[in-house]
């Protein structure tokens, strides 16, 4: 699944099947607020959709970077507030503050990223988790800025007349951003630079041995990687309209990890797949037994570490791929 | 012309001497083999040169540039390629792709390709990466294999494809790192006869090896290192007969009888 | 209070917290430098002590003692079982473990909710007397539990270097593929560090229990500060954890006296993490970077 130009037989197949499935997948979503769904069902596909970008940048980072970052809520809650006191403040429209919330985490990505990446393994993962704690209590702290716990409410913005008040509107919106940036994305991990992080992940003395600037790649991803949280947090703001400090905890940065975990880490299609289902889970259990969620959460990590590892797509795309080398001997 | 140069190479770790004033020069098209015990310091100097450490001591020209300061990734990008002595490929991608990358990488930053607008450009660059690629396959004698992920080949071909990865970059210098170690003999042979015809071809190679057969027949020069510092140097018939050679392989009194 | 006084306060009550955290980064370390497993659990296992040592309280008189000695024989029992039934496959492998670990996290947690509920409980000091220095009153009970902090780490000292016991954790610790090799009884051995490294968290969490509120959630603050005192300290060095959990306890509580506890918090975690820049390997670190994340 590297998608470098060179075709081979089944590779080709494999690829039309995916844009087909991609294709129908847009079609549905497309198609979601013309079915009839309810309100609340509705609202909630739109946030899934910003949580399941904020699980795609934190599987560029790890499932395809091999840097395991549970600090990544941090430029989740920089993007939403930045988008949010942009609205507030500033007074800015729809489009000045979404990039207000993308500029930001990018550049608190640009800052730390450089002293951050340049540590190897555990204290990268460490580093990255103090920086949660620290940036949390910063949010907390700064309560007349951000209002601490209690949050920042703002008004729906408005995007060409339509009013992002309207569900299906802000459904759209959020639909078509999380789409381009998932595009983005997908063209971005076949490109030689997506080889190029792969490598990094896979043998780091043999990439620089080969000439590949190792802290480099590392710290292009990690802004990349920064930069999607922040837009994923600013689509979470929109559709919520709300922001507090609560978004930058450490266990918010959790999430994306078990999302990822689930669904398979270093193909986009599992975080995404993850996350809906776990959304999707958490939504059903809260009605009838409102602690079962962490159980099976817990339950489902262990099973899933230790039985499978690769999470769903992932054991499901090694069946494929053992399956399609026993046809080849 | 002297494609590399060492000064006064010094290594410690800790209090542990791995290499004392070591000097040595390599001129272009010169197989320089470097042989010695275990513990010599041979794979410590190739990781000096390569990049992976940086010496405690001393001074390191690349064509007359002085590279000891770089990080191992500038001086790949200069036109140094190295193989591990622990095989080291990327274990999930196939063999194709080990190749690709390290034909990329030789060439062109992955920034900058991945932005390169023309979609001219990056067509002709795929279509000289494929070609390359498959002309490595040929010369390694994978041609069958090129699909097959790093991890599930046998050791001897994975000994070829570390050797690929290397050419790919088209180097100017090689650094070989026991190659032939674990390899059948008919897997050696075939290694030393690519060894040897890339030699034809003017590329410049340091190796380090145990097998002294595999010395015979492929250095222009032998530098012989014990615990650190070199014990003799020269060409391969001179050096076998120098007694403190003789002595180190053998003990006392012995006869070089695995030098001939 | 007067600021000599303020300082000597604080920085006493710094320091106890820091000998706490100071158990708590021995178990994680001696977790990590023997199983290789990054146990993101540790800070249930803490909170189980104070649970059941609090349980214990309410259920007996006298009860508090017993918890100090059964809620980390509980709790050591309870790591022998995960050990050996879940935490197998994945040693070796830290990314693999925090991954599980955080899923053991969430099932204690939510099950001592589901059990006990989450309303904070609170139990006395089990002893109350004051000790008078530099006209302060310093209240007894969190002498005693330094104390008792200092005897743990000295009976840990002695186990690991004076019993045999203590020699084959540290050599396992060093080589596994040695240690079995030789005929240590490599499964074992794991199997009793990791209880041990539990029950230790556990006793720190039964000594804490008194002077904090009890619930279901009390391990989480302590778990990522342990976690960095562990980093810091040097992964896999036992007198750098016990030394960077000290210092950064002691730096919270100085703190305190100029800054709101939130900021200094916040001030002494950063100190930690600038420490860890500056010295990637760690105040004492031995280990660089084994394991799956290479440079």
């Amino acid at each position: 699944m590297t998608g470098m130009e060179i075709k081979m037989g089944t590779r080709k197949v494999f690829t039309a099947t995916a844009v087909a499935a991609v294709v129908v997948t847009v079609v549905l979503l497309a198609a979601v607020p013309r079915l009839g769904l309810e309100g609340y069902w509705l609202y909630l596909l739109t946030e899934g959709l910003a949580w399941g970008l904020f699980a795609l940048s934190f599987d560029l980072l790890y499932g395809y970077s091999g840097l395991l970052s549970l600090g990544q809520s941090v430029f989740f809650g920089v993007g939403a507030y930045g988008a949010a006191l942009g609205s507030l403040r500033l007074e800015l429209g729809l489009l000045p503050s979404l990039l207000l919330g993308v500029g930001a985490a990018l550049a608190l990505a640009g800052l730390l990223g450089p002293a951050l990446v340049r540590i190897p393994g555990h204290g990268f993962i460490i580093l990255t988790l103090v920086l949660a704690v620290i940036f949390h209590l910063v949010a907390l702290w700064l309560r007349p800025l951000t209002g601490g716990d209690d949050g920042l409410s703002v008004s729906a913005p408005q995007l060409l007349g339509w009013s992002l008040a309207e569900p299906a509107v802000n459904y759209y919106f959020v639909l078509g951003m999380a789409f381009l940036a998932t595009l983005f994305l997908g063209w971005l991990v076949r490109s030689p630079l997506g080889l190029a992080f792969r490598l990094v992940r896979e043998n780091p003395q043999r990439a620089a041995a080969l000439g590949y600037n190792v802290f480099g790649v590392r710290l292009v991803a990690f802004l990349i990687s920064g930069g999607v949280a922040g837009l994923a947090g600013v689509l979470y703001l929109f559709t919520s309209r709300f922001a507090s400090a609560e978004l930058l905890h450490w266990t918010t940065a959790a999430n994306p990890l078990v999302w990822t975990l689930l669904g398979g880490a270093g193909t986009l299609i599992g975080p995404l797949i993850g996350t809906g289902l776990l959304i999707w889970t958490r939504e059903l259990m809260s009605g009838w037994w409102g602690h079962g969620y962490p159980l099976l959460v817990g339950g489902l990590i262990v099973l899933v570490a230790v039985f499978a590892p690769r999470g769903l797509v992932g054991t499901l795309a090694e069946r494929w791929r053992w399956r399609s080398s026993k046809l080849r001997s | 012309m002297e494609i590399l140069k060492v000064k006064e190479l010094s290594k410690r770790f800790g209090d542990f001497p791995a290499l004392e004033g070591v000097d040595l020069a390599l001129e272009e098209g010169e197989l320089l083999a470097l042989v010695g015990p275990n513990g010599a310091g041979k794979t410590t100097l190739l990781r000096l040169i390569s990049g992976e450490l940086r010496p405690t001591r001393g001074e390191i020209y690349f064509l007359g540039r002085r590279i000891d300061r770089l990080p191992a990734w500038q001086r790949a990008r200069l036109g140094i390629a190295r193989t591990f002595q622990l095989i080291s490929l990327f274990p999930e991608l196939t063999v194709r792709e080990n190749l690709q990358a390290a034909v990329w990488a030789g060439r062109w930053s992955p920034t900058s390709t991945t932005l390169a607008r023309s979609h001219s450009l990056s067509r002709s660059r795929s279509c000289f990466t494929r070609q390359r690629v498959e002309e490595l396959l040929e010369l390694l004698g994978l041609e069958g294999k090129g699909d097959f992920r790093a991890k599930e080949l046998s050791h001897g071909e994975g000994r070829l494809l570390e050797l690929g990865l290397a050419l790919a970059q088209e180097p100017r210098l090689l650094l070989l790192d026991e190659p032939t170690a674990g390899l059948s003999p008919p897997e050696r042979a075939k290694l030393v006869e690519l060894i040897g015809s890339l030699r034809e071809q003017g590329l410049s190679v340091l190796l380090v090896e145990h097998d002294l057969g595999v010395v015979r027949e492929l250095a222009d020069r032998i530098v012989v290192l014990h615990q650190g510092r070199v014990l003799a140097e020269g060409p391969p018939e001179r050096v076998h007969q120098d007694p403190h050679v003789q002595e180190v392989y053998l003990g006392p009194g012995g006869r070089a009888a695995t030098l001939h | 209070m007067d600021l000599l006084q303020q300082l000597a306060f604080q920085g006493l009550n710094g320091l106890i917290w820091g000998l706490i955290l100071a158990l708590m980064a021995l178990g994680l370390n001696l977790i990590y430098g023997v199983l290789g497993i990054i146990n993101v659990a540790h800070g249930a296992f803490y909170m189980l002590g104070g649970v059941l040592t609090w349980y214990l309280w309410y259920l007996a008189p006298w009860g508090f003692w017993w918890g100090l000695l059964l809620a980390p024989a509980l709790v050591g029992l309870l790591g022998l079982l995960l050990e050996r039934g879940v935490l197998r496959p994945v040693e070796g492998r830290p990314v693999m473990t925090i991954i599980v670990t955080f899923g053991l996290l969430l099932l204690l947690q939510h099950g001592v909710l589901l059990l006990f509920g989450g309303a904070p409980r609170s139990l006395p000091e089990p002893v109350r007397f004051t000790v008078g220095f530099l006209g302060l009153h310093y209240p007894g009970y969190r002498l005693v539990v330094a104390l008792l902090s200092v005897v743990a780490m000295a009976a840990l000292w002695l186990l690991l270097h004076r019993s045999r016991l203590g020699l084959w954790i540290r050599a396992t610790a060093q080589s596994r593929e040695l240690a079995t090799a030789l005929g240590l009884p490599v499964p074992w051995i794991y199997l009793l560090t990791f209880g041990l490294g539990a029950a230790l968290a556990a006793l720190a969490g039964a000594l804490t229990a008194p002077l904090v509120s009890v619930s279901y959630r009390m391990g989480e603050e302590v778990l990522i500060e342990a976690f960095i005192v562990v980093i810091v300290g040097g992964l896999g060095s036992l007198g750098g954890a016990a030394l960077a959990g000290m210092l950064l306890g002691v730096l919270e509580g100085l703190f305190t006296v100029w800054a709101s506890p939130v900021l200094a918090r916040v001030l002494a975690l950063a100190a930690l993490g600038g420490a860890l820049l500056l010295r990637p390997e760690g105040l004492l670190g031995k280990r660089s970077g084994s394991g799956e994340e290479a440079r």
